[in-house]
């Protein structure tokens, strides 16, 4: 992430001296995602710390803002390209239900709806249920949907963008070319929030104290590969399955460190833990590690072998990870992790002194050495199958123009 | 798909279906009437029937307060595990009225601690709140449209913009979709919606497991089996509890409230004219019995008032057919060692007539007990009432209530068809054990003690059994703080501020749902237990 904001702040003194016609809608919709993901790992944070929240909290409107940005400005596009849009806009733009416009907006608008959809239903299930304590619930769910579809309008917008804006380049457009760096970075960064939104919803099972569990190992083999390897396929810088785990690391590592310089205090019991500031999640996944691995074998392979790939970007991913976050996972549960930076003294002020996390151990998920060694074997299919969809889903994406 | 599940949904859940639950059965507001330091305070508690849930609390002080505070406190992490009080809100035109929200986020024995400020100083109380889930919700039918629809639209939405994925994003600008591009578009839309359709079927189950996960959670009252047998000449009740499997419940860590280990309270069905307040005695940890006394036979309901060590308390209920006395000999008076002398009843009571302003009744000695209320106002269901009750000697005798297990009075309050029933002292609808646990694991401001956690059930039970039966409440050392027998009421006015010749007793309560009500009054004068029987309409 770092390497994309550096690229988007030099390019833009150049879009102050000659305008580099991104439209508007782009900004808005990577807005909209951004503000999402913040305010939703901002959320758990509160939840975390504080506890008590209503239907206004700042997380929340974080979130609202987000959806709000992202959807009002899909329907703005939407209707201006229906009724005002000129032939080019048009043209530009696909039709359903007798609206023309950006497929990015459309997404972003189905994305708010799910939004929209899910708080009567979150409402009815705390009524029904009780109150949040949980990130995984079918409402959340229908939540998280919306927003990673809005995620994605904000994929699709800068991607549709980029595949246009390559075509013109290669044909020398002067300022396609002079445009091309940004938009390969704006897409990067989409499929970066992207990525971070579905880690959150799988961390239920790919947290620290899991890192020596089959589990952990078959649901990052299974759900990663989905967002790093079509988002790779469908770029076009030199190590685009890195740079987009870069994303997710800069922003998931920006986090750990911000949020807790906020102060904040537990207002809901029984608390178990002291709690001075806001908790943030823990610290992320090394990810650009096997990410790298998947760039590699890209390469190594190249095109035309998608089977053959799958099997290699399965098996590579599963290596590198078990490779990477075995040992990280030791790291984090030693004293030398508890710190400002890695984070792992911090608990949320419901974490009970029994549970492993809190005594530096890890959950003892598998029953046995040989359940751990078979679950671990099984990582592997999954990573190759998931592996053979995403790379359907990319190039689904590579050629997306509209 | 979605359409289907949610009207299943929304069909197949009942509404709202209450269960009975804790310490009554029907009726979960929470009264308690008592000190908080210099200020006496009247302290109203809706738990909330689904946890993690809100508590309503509202907080009358009947001197100037500038402040009143609630914090939740738990059995299990005590005061220390608390947050940070929360301030109660000053009531627009009343200031003296004070309501706040509790947030009560996990299952189990909870309580609030109720902190008062003023010019006198600052007192605080505790009030024993459970934790626990009643209810179990449906959606209801606007609710389930408005999902439906919005459901439905979703999914053709997302079936549609999948559709166009295939058809023609894929196109460049100005050209459109050949035939091909059409037919395969309209193939990876069956996909998709084979695709969401198993997604909806698995959402579907995820949200029955939950369920069903909230539905083991969700109370489950103690079964309670009756049943009666002639041992020479008595007639011996055996109350054996089962489904004792919920939480971390279990039957042997039960203490003595009021000197007692159980409350036992019969009410002969249809007739409701006998009433009987027994104390058995516990066998096992399961098992308790009594010898019953001089009752007729018929078919009685049974409610039996228990208190775990943590803190929650219980209303058990049956029913069973009492064998006629014939042939056998009912339980002699309480001079015999078989029956406990705290046990009191009544039989061919009937309630006395409340459309009368002063309703009159003639007690077993020859005194009077009266229901002082206003009938020109009416009560009404969820509106906080002090039920008095004045005992008017006869001649010239003094009228001295003397405390009945440590209280001035105990009342019982049931609707005719038995689906209320709730057990109320002066201090209101709590149990003085579970308040007295809870107590013990804040630690009095006073001294700052807090129980110790190796105190060992067993320990607490042994002693109670030696105790509990003998009738000696005053010595036993677990009625250490229960002495609430100058606690008069709402009304403010101690036995002793009446005449010579009265005693007043009240009972702050408020009756949950409109019905015909019946209500026991005991009271103790002169070392006879006095029961008095009244029946009130509530709107």
């Amino acid at each position: 992430m770092d390497a994309s904001l550096g690229a988007m702040t030099a390019a833009r003194p150049a879009a102050k001296t000659q305008p580099l016609a991104i439209p508007w809608f782009v900004y808005a919709a990577l807005f909209g995602s951004t503000s999402i993901i913040i305010g939703g790992e901002w959320d758990i944070s509160w939840h975390q710390s504080i506890g008590r929240d209503t239907f206004w909290s700042p997380p929340h409107m974080a979130i609202y803002l987000g959806g709000v940005v992202a959807g009002l400005a899909s329907a703005w596009m939407v209707l201006n390209t229906t009724f005002r849009g000129s032939a080019q806009e048009r043209a530009e733009g696909i039709r359903l239900w007798g609206f023309t416009g950006p497929l990015g907006a459309f997404f972003c608008i189905w994305g708010a709806l799910a939004m929209v959809t899910s708080a009567p239903f979150d409402d009815w299930w705390h009524n029904a249920y009780g109150l949040d304590t949980e990130i995984l619930s079918p409402p959340h769910v229908v939540l998280a949907l919306g927003i990673g579809v809005i995620q994605l309008g904000a994929i699709v917008t800068t991607l549709a963008l980029q595949n246009r804006n390559e075509q013109q380049a290669e044909a020398g457009d002067a300022s396609a070319i002079r445009r091309r760096t940004l938009l390969r970075f704006m897409y990067i960064y989409a499929a970066g929030m992207l990525l971070k939104s579905a880690f959150v919803m799988a961390w239920t099972y790919m947290n620290r104290g899991l890192m020596h569990s089959s589990i952990f190992y078959q649901v990052g083999c299974f759900v990663l590969p989905l967002f790093i390897v079509p988002a790779a396929r469908a770029s076009k810088l030199r190590w685009p399955a890195t740079a987009t785990a870069a994303v997710y690391m800069g922003l998931s590592v920006l986090l750990v460190w911000i949020l807790p310089l906020f102060p904040a205090e537990p207002k809901l019991g029984p608390i178990r833990q002291h709690v001075t500031h806001l908790i943030p999640l823990e610290f992320p996944l090394l990810l650009v590690l096997p990410a790298l691995a998947i760039d590699l074998v890209m390469r190594r392979i190249g095109e035309g072998r998608d089977w053959l790939l799958s099997l290699a970007i399965g098996f590579a991913f599963f290596a590198v990870l078990l490779a990477v976050q075995w040992p990280f996972g030791d790291f984090l549960m030693s004293p030398l992790s508890r710190n400002r930076v890695f984070a792992t003294d911090q608990f949320g002020y419901y974490v009970s002194s029994e549970w492993p996390t809190f005594r530096h151990i890890f959950y003892p998920w598998d029953a046995s050495r040989a359940a751990l060694i078979y679950g671990l074997l099984a990582a592997i299919p999954l990573g190759m199958m998931s592996t053979r969809i995403a790379l359907w889903w990319g190039d689904w994406m590579r050629r997306v123009k509209r | 798909m979605r359409l289907r599940l949610f009207i299943c949904v929304a069909f197949g859940l009942a509404l709202i279906s209450g269960t009975s639950a804790l310490a009554h059965i029907g009726s979960p507001d929470i009264v308690f009437e008592g000190k908080a330091g210099p200020y006496n305070l009247l302290v109203s508690i809706q738990p909330p029937d689904v946890v993690p849930g809100i508590a309503q609390v509202s907080v009358r002080a009947e001197q100037d307060v500038s402040r009143v505070r609630v914090q939740p406190i738990y059995f299990r992490t005590g005061s220390d595990g608390a947050p940070r009080p929360d301030e109660a809100a000053r009531a627009q035109g009343d200031p003296r009225l004070f309501t706040g929200k509790l947030w009560l986020m996990e299952f189990g024995s909870s309580s609030v601690r109720v902190q008062a400020e003023g010019p006198a100083g600052s007192g605080e109380v505790i009030v024993p709140v459970p934790a626990v889930a009643t209810a179990r919700r449906g959606i209801d039918l606007k609710l389930g449209v408005l999902l439906a629809c919005l459901g439905l639209f979703l999914f053709v939405g997302a079936v549609s913009l999948i559709g166009v994925c295939a058809r023609e994003a894929i196109l460049p600008p100005n050209v459109e979709p050949r035939a091909g591009n059409r037919s395969r578009a309209r193939k990876i839309m069956l996909i998709a919606v084979i695709l969401i359709a198993i997604v909806i079927i698995f959402g579907g189950k995820w949200w029955k497991s939950v369920d069903s996960r909230y539905l083991e959670y969700m109370y489950k009252p103690i079964s309670l089996d009756a049943s009666v047998r002639a041992e020479g000449s008595i007639r011996m009740l055996r109350l054996l509890m089962n489904n004792m499997r919920w939480l971390d419940r279990k039957s042997s860590d039960l203490i003595p409230d009021h000197g007692k280990l159980m409350h036992l309270f019969l009410i002969r069905e249809s007739s409701l004219d006998v009433f009987a307040h027994l104390h058995p005695v516990k066998l096992d940890a399961d098992t308790f019995e009594v010898a019953l006394p001089s009752i007729p036979e018929g078919r009685y309901k049974i409610f039996a008032d228990v208190v775990h060590e943590n803190g929650l308390t219980e209303t058990l209920t049956a029913e069973m057919d009492v064998p006629p006395a014939s042939g056998i000999q009912q339980a002699p008076a309480s001079t015999d060692s078989s029956t406990d002398p705290d046990d009191s009843w009544l039989v061919n009571g009937s309630p006395a007539q409340t459309n009368l302003t002063q309703a009159a009744q003639r007690l077993a000695d020859g005194s009077t007990m009266t229901w002082e209320r206003d009938l020109s106002a009416p009560l009404i269901a969820g509106h906080l009432e002090s039920l008095r009750f004045l005992v008017e000697a006869s001649g010239d005798n003094p009228s001295t209530l003397e405390p009945y297990m440590g209280m001035l009075g105990h009342a019982v309050v049931m609707r005719d068809d038995g689906a209320i029933f709730v057990h109320v002292h002066p201090v209101g609808t709590v149990s003085m054990a579970s308040q007295q646990a809870f107590a013990e694991r804040v630690g009095s401001s006073e001294t700052q003690e807090k129980k110790k956690w190796n105190d060992g059930p067993d320990g607490i039970k042994s002693a109670s059994n030696d105790s509990e039966q003998k009738g000696n409440v005053k010595d036993s050392p677990h009625m250490a703080g229960m002495d609430h027998s100058a606690h008069a009421g709402a009304a403010g006015s101690p036995a002793s501020a009446t005449s010579n010749r009265q005693s007043a007793v009240s009972f702050p309560y408020s009756f949950p749902k409109p019905g015909r009500y019946l209500i026991w009054v005991q009271v103790k004068r002169e070392g006879r237990v006095l029961t008095g029987m009244y029946q009130a309409d509530v709107l």
